[in-house]
């Protein structure tokens, strides 16, 4: 049987197929060394974390991890309770609670936030994030 | 093809690639009648990187410490996405390079390729082979299991035998009275990085003589030519030979698809053939398991300590057998390579293989532990691939004396148990003592079992060894109807609440 492909469209053809091959066999290797360096995924059910409440005295912060990210909690007035993130919205620093003067500072620009959140100068755009609390016996549930 | 041709020219241009193509791999000739064996270079080049990738891999999870190594390299192989197959494919691929390393030596032995000035290739081989062997006993203990532990611990014993000196030697070597966390510290930095950087330098020099000095041509056939010892230096060139690539970079790719698919196939099919039980168990110094061994590639050493009266004259026989083995090319000067010509080479060949083979396999349980280590994956491979057949019948129960623990793992909801008989030693073993096997999540509703009582045991296992890591959550649970969700976590058969029979 004769054929009318000539040498260079069988060599294109036989590229082609092992460029696809290999593709497909690089995918294969890829896949898993992406899924490999990924953040690992949760389920949500650590979302929400315990903490006592005798640790968050009037007046006083309580830092605590939240979802791989630092978070505060802090009693500005007796049995009233916030939480936030404690990333400050600017470049991401973590904020000091001043408690003399009652506000989060932001120890890398000089941000300053309220006990709730609010920014009251300095260069963060937005407030932090607020996290709901809610009171369970003596035990204070964040997330 | 446009693009392509135009960012080659625009290369070509600037750093002359083509030049190199066609010097380096197109104009490249081999010898006409150059065989399968010679491609085992190409394949151990990339059998190395493989471990590099994956050694790099596994480094952003593992912790060199005795308290957590064994704990992180769990959690490797069963909470991070993959990371079974980057730890199967790391500690498998260090047993197929030893395996395609010995092949490599024993094939230039026997056709002779280190005559002909070539003591410089030899040398720098034969290194290469020895520094292997160091990493995979430097690798041995990074798990921290009981296996690497005792292992390290007889291996690094085996130097008291020099005398004088042989007690602070062994003391050196583990950085201590015993194998401790400073031994793993110092085996963590020689197997990550000091070996490694001197590997890689011995192999450029490998590859620098071989191309220096030219490949040697297969002592069979017509073509054959007789090694020459010129008193000066001669390229040795093939001008009628057969061009690098395509031609040969075909049949090295077959053979590199070869050994890949070969390592796979050991990963999927037979995961437990280098890991005995003790391999997955937590370093303890005070219970030394039974019937400890090195590797397979280091048994013939540990019984040639055992078989002479004195630890020091298999030592000498040791050292005495690598030193020949290491000046072979500077012993062996005769010019002939062709195999039938050898009357004397020949025999001692092939009675060293033998040899090899037989003192490997002479130790009281070593052959017996191989094959059982099989027999272990085989029946793993069966629980595997075959859940059709479950639940099997109380014949084939009762015929089954050592039903896995693993059962627990393919133990499918609201089905039958299999009762083993009373005596099977699967009552014995404990959680922590349970192999946790290389699997990913299965996509099936038997996998939350399985992964509920895998979290369970880590969480216990991260609990006594102080390591900490966020809880993982069950992916496949999430696919699945709220309703059996909460099905699969009532059925989760948890290591305390393991039912008896189980």
């Amino acid at each position: 049987m004769t054929t009318n492909v000539s040498p260079p469209q069988r060599r294109k053809f036989l590229f082609t197929m092992l460029g696809g091959l290999g593709a497909l066999i690089g995918a294969a290797f890829a896949w898993p060394v992406f899924r490999f360096l990924s953040p690992i995924e949760t389920d949500g059910s650590g979302d929400k974390v315990i903490v006592a409440r005798g640790d968050v005295a009037g007046g006083k912060a309580h830092f605590f991890q939240y979802q791989g990210k630092p978070a505060v909690v802090l009693q500005p007035e007796p049995g009233e309770f916030v939480a936030l993130s404690a990333v400050c919205t600017h470049l991401g620093c973590v904020v000091a609670w001043q408690e003399q003067a009652g506000e989060f500072l932001c120890p890398c620009h000089g941000g300053r936030f309220s006990a709730v959140g609010q920014v009251l100068g300095g260069p963060p755009p937005s407030p932090l994030e607020t996290l709901a609390v809610e009171l369970e016996g003596d035990q204070l549930k964040i997330g | 093809m446009q693009p392509i041709k135009w960012l080659v020219d625009f290369i070509d241009v600037r750093l002359g690639v083509k030049d190199i193509y066609t010097k380096e791999l197109s104009g490249y000739l081999l010898p006409r009648n150059v065989n399968v064996w010679y491609t085992l270079g190409a394949v151990l080049i990339v059998l190395f990187k493989i471990q590099i990738i994956t050694g790099i891999l596994l480094l952003m999870f593992y912790v060199p410490h005795a308290d957590k190594a064994f704990a992180s390299v769990q959690y490797i192989m069963n909470e991070v996405p993959y990371g079974w197959l980057f730890r199967m494919l790391h500690a498998v691929g260090a047993n197929v390079i030893m395996i395609a390393l010995v092949l490599h030596m024993l094939s230039v032995l026997f056709m002779g390729s280190y005559k002909g000035r070539r003591e410089f290739t030899w040398l720098t081989g034969f290194t290469i082979l020895n520094l292997a062997l160091g990493l995979c006993l430097t690798g041995y203990l990074l798990p921290w299991s009981q296996l690497s532990f005792w292992a390290t611990t007889v291996a690094t014993d085996a130097a008291g035998a020099i005398p004088v000196v042989g007690n602070y030697l062994v003391e050196f070597l583990r950085g201590g009275p015993t194998v401790d966390n400073q031994t793993l510290g110092r085996f963590f930095a020689l197997h990550v990085v000091g070996m490694p950087l001197v590997l890689l330098g011995l192999i450029g020099a490998h590859l620098f003589c071989v191309k220096r000095r030219g490949i040697s041509s297969p002592p069979f056939g017509k073509e054959y030519k007789a090694s020459q010892e010129l008193p000066f230096f001669e390229h040795e060139k093939h001008p009628d030979g057969i061009p690098f690539f395509p031609n040969y970079f075909v049949k090295d790719a077959a053979v590199i698809s070869f050994f890949i698919a070969f390592m796979l196939a050991i990963i999927f099919y037979a995961p437990g053939m280098f890991f005995p039980e003790s391999a997955f168990q937590p370093a303890d110094p005070f219970v030394t398991p039974p019937n400890i061994k090195p590797e397979w590639y280091f048994l013939w050493a540990y019984q040639t300590l055992k078989i002479f009266p004195s630890e020091i004259i298999g030592l000498g026989v040791q050292v005495a057998f690598m030193t020949f083995l290491a000046l072979l090319p500077f012993i062996d000067r005769g010019p002939e390579r062709r195999p039938a010509k050898r009357p004397l080479f020949v025999p001692c060949y092939v009675l060293g293989i033998l040899l090899f083979v037989a003192i490997s396999l002479w130790g009281p349980d070593s052959g017996v532990a191989l094959l059982s280590g099989y027999l272990w994956s085989q029946a793993w491979s069966c629980y595997r691939f075959l859940p059709q057949v479950w639940p099997p019948s109380p014949s084939v129960c009762n015929a089954t004396p050592a039903c896995p623990v693993i059962s627990v793992r393919r133990l499918p909801i609201g089905r039958p148990a299999c009762t083993p008989p009373t005596a099977s030693p699967v009552t014995t073993v404990t959680a922590a003592t349970r192999p946790i096997w290389p699997w990913p999540r299965t996509r099936t509703r038997a996998s939350s079992v399985h992964r509920s009582t895998r979290t369970s045991r880590n969480s216990a296992a991260a609990a006594t060894s102080g390591f900490s890591r966020p809880t993982v959550p069950e992916p496949m649970a999430k696919r699945l109807p709220r309703a059996a969700r909460s099905a699969s976590s009532v059925t989760a058969i948890t290591p305390s609440r393991r039912p008896a029979s189980i």
